[in-house]
């Protein structure tokens, strides 16, 4: 066969016959999922040419209405916060990507707008553009230092401060494992004492391939050969324990068994990984049931789109993770449920017709 | 001159969505995803190109917007990553009419196997037609690394497509 005309022909080919959503003629374009707000830099544009506005977080709708521009950013409240308890960006009224628990710090950031913020409960603390040569969206981290948010950048991890600027590059080879692959960095944590920095990385590979293999670092502060930790494929949402000595991690599996039967399904996995020092490495599955004593991540239908996300509590006995029907509170030492909170009370929707929006990233919130 | 924005946002969104929307198909391979990811680079677009300079590099920016949230989609999967697979083994089961068909969804397949750069790399050299150049610069790499990128997923096509049609 000739590959480069096999391959040209079929792109032709997939690609034929797809076609945006249409234009009619007062401008607007009908039917537009309505995803983002039009309205930046001051310029309203929206009234133009696409009716994407106004805000809407991860629920998908479709509607003809004239786009309503949102409160300006620097304005936005973080509505019903409360110490000392769970919030979910659901009920919070606003996403974050990374959130510092000692210093009650979120980081957001706009990705059509390339422009980050951090805010605290009484509202926005610094907002800046992002570095050209970091990646501020995915793997933020807060920390080592005060003022200081750690970001993935070309085969590096690299510390930029509050006011955009790049204060110093982790001292990781490049040539170091971590970086091997083109394996993007998918997350990154310190410890609470800000001496390690939790790395997870995993292939660009193409869907359902069996060569992504994702993988978790812990690094010194101060550089040095990164330890490999965990391999599974796809760990996330990185969550050191308070005392610095477990670090929380979620992954996914279509397969799963619980009292010896195998669950077909969507099983995202609670993994703890005991890290003692002098002790090689153990990791835990913390398995959630709901208070029936079911598995409590079952039933999530095909093709839907459910944020998994968890939380350890400001004194380390306890994870919130989001579960079906809401939020659950298991031991952080062996898994058990300890309490649950309804969709209801969060502002979730992680059971019925509208779970798609599930319960967006959790937090929880110290006492003051 | 300077194209007077958002007066011919429309236009322009009419001119070039269709093409933005079939790139971000064939990076992504979801029809649906595509169609956000056409969206969103409007929205981004529509932010930023009052301030372009160059009006004919605009359908150039739209090309790299498409490019970067088709890459930032791959990234947000770890928290989607149940929904990419299942999607995903739906449309691996689509058919192609026309020529080969077997050949053909042996390669539609691979390439979806293939890293993201790399799967760039061939959609930018044999659908989009874009020069060695243009396309290392879309992916803000050496033309030495383009090439190293694209020899390295055709020969990964070659030995599993070839290795599929003989099992």
């Amino acid at each position: 066969m000739n590959l480069d005309q096999d391959v040209r022909a079929m792109l032709r080919e997939r690609a034929d016959g797809v076609v945006a959503a249409p234009v009619v003629p007062d401008g607007t374009v009908r039917r537009v999922r309505v995803r983002k707000a039009l309205w930046t830099g001051g310029v309203a544009l929206g009234v133009a040419a696409i009716a994407v506005a106004g805000a809407f977080a991860r629920s998908a709708m479709w509607t003809d209405a004239a786009p309503v521009p949102p409160a300006d950013e620097t304005e936005q409240e973080i509505q019903q916060m409360r110490n000392g308890q769970i919030i979910t960006s659901a009920n919070a009224g606003q996403e974050w990507h990374a959130f510092d628990q000692n210093a009650g710090l979120f980081y957001y950031f706009k990705y059509w707008t390339e422009r980050a913020f951090v805010f605290d409960q009484d509202g926005p603390v610094a907002k800046f553009d992002c570095p050209p040569s970091v990646d501020c969206e995915f793997a933020t981290a807060f920390g080592p230092g005060p003022e200081e948010l750690t970001v993935p950048g070309d085969q590096s991890v690299q510390v930029i401060g509050f006011d955009g600027k790049v204060r110093h590059t982790l001292e990781i080879s490049p040539d170091s494992p971590v970086f091997i692959d083109e394996a993007p960095i998918t997350d990154l944590a310190w410890s609470p004492d800000g001496n390690r920095l939790a790395i997870s990385n995993e292939p660009d590979c193409g869907y359902g391939s069996d060569a992504c293999e994702g993988k978790v670092w812990i690094v010194e502060r101060d550089g040095g050969e990164p330890q490999l930790v965990f391999t599974e494929r796809a760990p996330a949402d990185l969550a050191w324990s308070p005392d610095g000595r477990s670090l929380t991690l979620l992954v996914s599996s279509d397969v799963v068994e619980f009292d010896d039967i195998a669950h077909d399904g969507v099983w995202p996995r609670l993994v703890a990984l005991r890290l003692q020092p002098g002790q090689p490495v153990r990791a835990e599955t913390l398995h959630v049931y709901d208070d029936v004593g079911l598995p409590a991540w079952n039933d999530v239908p095909d093709g839907w789109r459910f944020y998994f996300a968890s939380a350890w509590s400001p004194d380390g006995s306890r994870i919130a993770v989001t579960s079906k029907g809401g939020v659950s509170e298991i031991s952080a030492e062996d898994g058990h449920l300890l309490a649950r909170h309804s969709d209801e009370s969060l502002d979730c929707e992680t059971s019925g017709a509208n779970a798609r929006r599930g319960c967006g990233l959790l937090a929880w919130l110290p006492e003051h | 001159m300077r194209q007077s924005w958002p007066g011919e946002l429309g236009e322009f969104y009419a001119m070039h969505a269709d093409s933005a929307k079939r790139l971000a198909y064939l990076l992504t391979g979801d029809k649906e995803l595509a169609e956000d990811i056409t969206q969103d680079a409007f929205v981004k677009i529509a932010g930023r190109l009052g301030g372009l300079r160059n009006p004919d590099a605009s359908a150039a920016y739209l090309r790299q917007t498409v490019v970067n949230l088709s890459r930032s989609h791959f990234r947000r999967k770890r928290v989607e990553r149940t929904y990419l697979q299942r999607e995903a083994s739906m449309h691996r089961t689509e058919t192609v009419e026309g020529r080969d068909v077997l050949v053909a969804d042996g390669l539609w397949n691979e390439l979806h196997r293939l890293a993201y750069r790399q799967r760039c790399a061939v959609v930018l050299r044999y659908y989009e037609d874009l020069s060695e150049q243009q396309s290392a610069e879309l992916l803000g790499c050496s033309v030495g690394a383009l090439k190293a990128l694209t020899n390295r997923a055709m020969e990964q096509l070659r030995a599993n497509v070839g290795s599929e049609a003989r099992s």
